[in-house]
């Protein structure tokens, strides 16, 4: 029993992981808390399963669309549509348009593909492979490794690719930056498009574990509170959040009772927040005057 | 600033006795559809004294509906109390949550703080539905309706909502006028310079949280007598979302936009009989629209149209959305 639990709560964790780095990417560049992270993965689980379900196409095939199209809404919704206007208005400006933005997308999904819960299948079997004591069908081997990648490939990308640097660069000191000739408005631009194709990556590995429907991007309290757990702002802290609010949710679910598990995740936030509110990798919190 | 409260108390009765002439010459249909917009006003109202006029980021103001909706079914149908005792209650009830968040949030700002609220409501939702007995759980449970012999229903349930969001109302003007007020915006504009000036930051904040949870709880009390049959889906975060819309579009710090917030958008969805679907559509559309183009609502723009802001004692948020 404990070791499936541990074993659902990393893979659940990964995909809290991807939609946490997305998340918190978007937020080091722009400094946008981005409300309608959920609704970017709920999204991306519409777009896979019209591709591959619908359309028929082959899995790769709707995949590497789906995440084109992603990057395509980060790009122009996200990005030049409500967030570039918004650049210079206050947080809450623009926390309560991404929320409006997020409404609409449910809304217009809702509107395409109907109300109801639709079963999405994997590419992957689901039978359990035992290695040892372990249990762990191919399926979730496919998330996790697939999550570990994208995870290498980022460092790679933040610490040797140019745009990664103007990123890095950007999110220390916006002005300095730009004065250096980074490109600010293309790096928030790369943020958005990267960001959202997480997010899409996350609602296509949580579209089978779950149903898909138009209210699926609730889940993005989760990504959430891992970012606080993991500490607001830091990516590798977004990963270790990812992970282990999917372990101890899975952990409370299997122990305790499964229907509550969104109590045990707001009671793990408030207690970070009252233990340590800059959660386990983050920097300090200071305001200045 | 004392004198405008003295002015407007003869509006508010003038208020009173045109609803009490004009109702029984209304449809019912007409008649929900006001009592929906005076349920909403005082919900719109409650949010905006946290939002507007305290700046605080609150994002699960929808549970405070679903609790006095759920506190006064719970008390008319499982106590037996009458109504005219459980909707006082209910509000007391959902204050009683509104000072534990208060208290929980008072370290956070930002968005820790919307995150916690947000968090706050899904488990409310939650607790609501999982609590069988009690709420009927997911099935929801029926409300009944206050009667009163000589007076048919919707007419009576029109008179209680007029009577209560007046009230409500005038209420809320006394208070925003008094010290409380000030102190709530100048916490907005700044915090750390409110508390240099004297300010206890602690106290406002929590007693914000109270307030608004108290306007919250009674329009859920009421809301719950209108539909007379409430689920815990009824209470989600389209909810939240509505008010949120509410206050955007009529105008955030301003205890008229919320009235007018409150009005135009349950106008606009009963007289188009939206479905769920082009609610969430336009409501989303009015939110990025007005944030963007008109970000102190309908109010804020008849109030600089007309130049009032200073004469009116109101004081805009416009710092809440510094452009």
């Amino acid at each position: 029993m404990l070791s499936s639990v541990l074993v659902n709560g990393v893979v659940v964790g990964c995909i809290y992981a991807l939609v946490a780095v997305g998340f918190t990417m978007i937020y080091n560049a722009t400094e946008t808390v981005n409300f309608a992270v959920g609704e970017s993965l709920m999204v991306g689980a519409y777009l896979l399963l019209t591709f591959d379900k619908f359309l028929g196409w082959s899995y790769p095939l709707a995949l590497l669309t789906t995440l084109a199209m992603a990057g395509l809404i980060g790009f122009v919704v996200f990005d030049r549509l409500v967030s570039r206007p918004l650049m210079t208005a206050s947080m809450l400006s623009r926390v309560i348009a991404l929320m409006g933005l997020a409404s609409v997308m449910k809304g217009t999904v809702r509107l395409i593909w109907g109300a109801d819960a639709i079963h999405m299948s994997s590419p992957f079997s689901t039978k359990p492979i035992v290695v040892g004591p372990v249990e762990i069908s191919q399926q979730e081997i496919a998330i996790v490794v697939v999550t570990i990648s994208v995870i290498a490939l980022l460092y790679l990308f933040f610490q040797h690719t140019r745009i990664g640097m103007a990123m890095r660069a950007t999110s220390q000191n916006r002005r300095a930056a730009s004065l250096m000739g980074i490109s600010v408005t293309g790096v928030f631009a790369a943020a958005w498009i990267i960001g959202t194709m997480l997010s899409a990556l996350g609602g296509v590995f949580l579209g089978p574990l779950l149903l898909v429907d138009p209210d699926m991007g609730s889940i993005a309290f989760k990504s959430f509170t891992a970012v606080v757990l993991g500490g607001f702002g830091s990516l590798p802290g977004a990963v270790v959040g990812g992970i282990l609010l999917g372990v101890v949710e899975n952990l409370a679910g299997g122990y305790i009772r499964s229907d509550l598990q969104i109590a045990v995740t707001f009671i793990l936030l408030i207690a970070v927040l009252a233990i340590k509110p800059t959660g386990l990798l983050g920097k300090p919190l200071a305001k200045r005057v | 600033m004392t004198t405008t409260t003295g002015r407007r108390l003869p509006a508010a009765l003038l208020a009173l006795v045109l609803a009490g002439a004009v109702g029984p010459f209304l449809d019912n249909y007409l008649l929900y559809v006001l009592s929906l917009i005076g349920v909403y006003a005082i919900f719109a109202l409650g949010y905006n004294l946290l939002m507007g006029y305290a700046g605080q980021f609150d994002f699960g103001q929808g549970a405070f509906l679903g609790i006095g909706a759920y506190a006064s079914a719970v008390l008319q149908v499982k106590a037996g109390l009458p109504f005219a005792i459980a909707l006082p209650l209910s509000g007391c009830i959902a204050v009683l949550f509104g000072l534990a968040i208060g208290v929980i949030v008072l370290r956070l700002s930002g968005f820790y703080l919307a995150l916690v609220t947000l968090g706050f409501h899904q488990t409310v939702v939650l607790g609501i539905a999982l609590w069988g007995p009690l709420t009927g759980g997911f099935q929801g449970m029926t409300v009944p309706r206050p009667t009163m012999p000589g007076i048919k229903d919707n007419l009576l349930m029109f008179y209680i909502v007029a009577v209560v969001a007046i009230v409500l109302l005038q209420a809320a003007l006394n208070i925003l006028r008094s010290r409380i007020g000030t102190a709530f915006v100048a916490i907005r504009e700044s915090d750390i310079a409110a508390q240099a000036m004297g300010i206890n930051l602690t106290q406002h904040r929590v007693l914000a949280y109270g307030m608004s949870a108290f306007y919250g709880g009674i329009a859920g009390g009421l809301l719950a007598m209108l539909l007379s049959y409430i689920t815990p889906e009824g209470f989600g975060l389209v909810e939240t979302l509505k008010v949120l819309t509410m206050i955007t579009v009529g105008g955030m710090g301003s205890v008229a936009g919320s009235v007018i917030g409150a009005a135009v958008m349950t106008l606009s969805t009963e007289m188009f009989r939206l479905p769920k679907v082009s609610v969430e559509i336009t409501n989303g559309v009015l939110l990025v629209l007005f944030i963007m183009l008109m970000p102190t609502g309908i109010y804020g723009l008849y109030a600089k149209l007309r130049g009032r802001f200073a004469r009116s004692g109101v004081i805009p948020a416009t710092s809440v959305f510094p452009r």
